[in-house]
């Protein structure tokens, strides 16, 4: 493992005032300025950890992303999706550099990465086949799920400068949902060959693992009942934070609301019985059922 | 999600294939290869045996001149001018 820097510290370098502009929020300013007095050392090192937690995960998506876009260049994809990856890489550097500040802020250690752990080893058939379903897995379910989860975060946050934060990262989430529903249905279209269609239904096939994954990876393995019945956020001080349960809710509810009948409206109808494997609850059924007040 | 939204999804799945069969170029069916490790150093210093540059010869491959440095983003092993050096 090997722990994040947020700069070179080595003088006045270029580069260090390129990436401030990068790092800086697409749009407002976040006052960096916490007055740690106003909270007990237990406070500041849950919030540390979470955002510690979380700076880690940026970082790994700014690798993935990376790789995903040299991917694309090596399959010669159109030129504007080139653009839209550099926007979207350099979106979750100033993520990566917003968590890795808040970590700091609190009182936190960096964050430590496992370089191994970075990028995605292609075990498709073609690589064509390996970044289709990783778009679908990273953008639209992966990103789908974290903007659900951060527009959460920011409705919970109480401390300025958290909320400053979320609501820098949330902007940028808005976008990369979207671009990856639109990248996941362009990637679906078929060019006519047997070997295109293998793809497509080996990439069906994968489907509950993909979900299952997920499922584990946001905590939401004791299903949506149990996620529903429990408190979503913690109050004041938040730091943007859900509970585990809430963020197991954004999963179910996402899912639902969100991946599955988009995966289903892209060519992917195998997506609603890879849902019911995980125990996810089908509309019809949710509808017969309480619903908390907040969605999302 | 919307049902517009979805609408709009469902037809960008109809057209032609953006990536076509470049992915089948792209055969991955051995997982998980090893990089290569680059041959740039391997040929960037000349041999004992080989000549020395000329006194007129320059970086960019001038009159008597061999460049022996990679053109950066070439693949491995590329060099520019002597074409006795590519893939050494």
């Amino acid at each position: 493992m090997i722990p994040l820097r947020r700069a070179t510290d080595a003088g006045a370098l270029e580069l260090a005032s390129e990436h401030g502009k990068i790092a800086a929020p697409r749009r407002g300013t976040i006052t960096w300025k916490l007055d740690a007095a106003t909270f007990t050392p237990a406070q500041l090192a849950a919030a540390a950890a979470a955002w510690r937690a979380r700076a880690a995960q940026e970082y790994h998506s700014l690798a993935l992303f990376t790789q995903l876009s040299g991917q694309l260049h090596q399959l010669v994809s159109p030129l504007d999706w080139a653009g839209a990856f550099a926007r979207m890489i350099a979106d979750e550097v100033r993520h990566t550099d917003i968590a890795l500040r808040m970590t700091e802020l609190c009182g936190g250690t960096p964050a430590d990465v496992d370089p191994a752990a970075l990028h995605l080893p292609v075990t498709g058939k073609t690589l064509r086949a390996h970044v289709r379903a990783t778009v679908i897995a990273a953008f639209c379910i992966g990103e789908t799920l974290s903007g659900r989860m951060f527009r959460r975060c920011l409705r919970a946050a109480t401390v300025p400068v958290a909320k400053g934060a979320v609501r820098a990262i949330v902007d940028d989430e808005t976008f990369h949902g979207r671009l990856g529903w639109e990248l996941g249905a362009l990637l679906m279209r078929g060019d006519g060959s047997a070997a295109c269609r293998r793809e497509r239904d080996v990439l069906a096939g994968q489907l509950p693992e993909i979900f299952a994954h997920y499922r584990d990876m946001c905590g939401a393995r004791r299903g949506e009942a149990w996620a529903t019945a429990q408190r979503e956020a913690d109050g004041a001080p938040n730091f943007g934070t859900l509970t585990d349960a809430g963020y197991a809710c954004a999963f179910w509810q996402g899912m639902r609301e969100d991946v599955v009948p988009g995966l289903v409206a892209i060519g992917l109808p195998e997506a609603s019985a890879a849902f019911a494997a995980i125990g996810g609850v089908t509309p019809s059924r949710v509808a017969a059922a309480p619903r908390r007040a907040r969605g999302s | 999600m919307k049902t517009t939204r979805l609408a709009k999804l469902a037809a960008l799945t109809q057209g032609a294939a953006l990536l076509g069969t470049l992915g089948a170029g792209c055969d991955k069916s051995v997982p998980n290869e090893p990089p290569q490790p680059p041959q740039v150093n391997a040929t960037a210093v000349p041999p004992a045996t080989a000549p020395a540059p000329t006194a007129t010869g320059t970086d960019d491959g001038g009159v008597g001149g061999r460049r022996r440095f990679p053109i950066l983003n070439a693949p491995p092993g590329a060099f520019q001018g002597d074409g006795n050096d590519a893939g050494k």
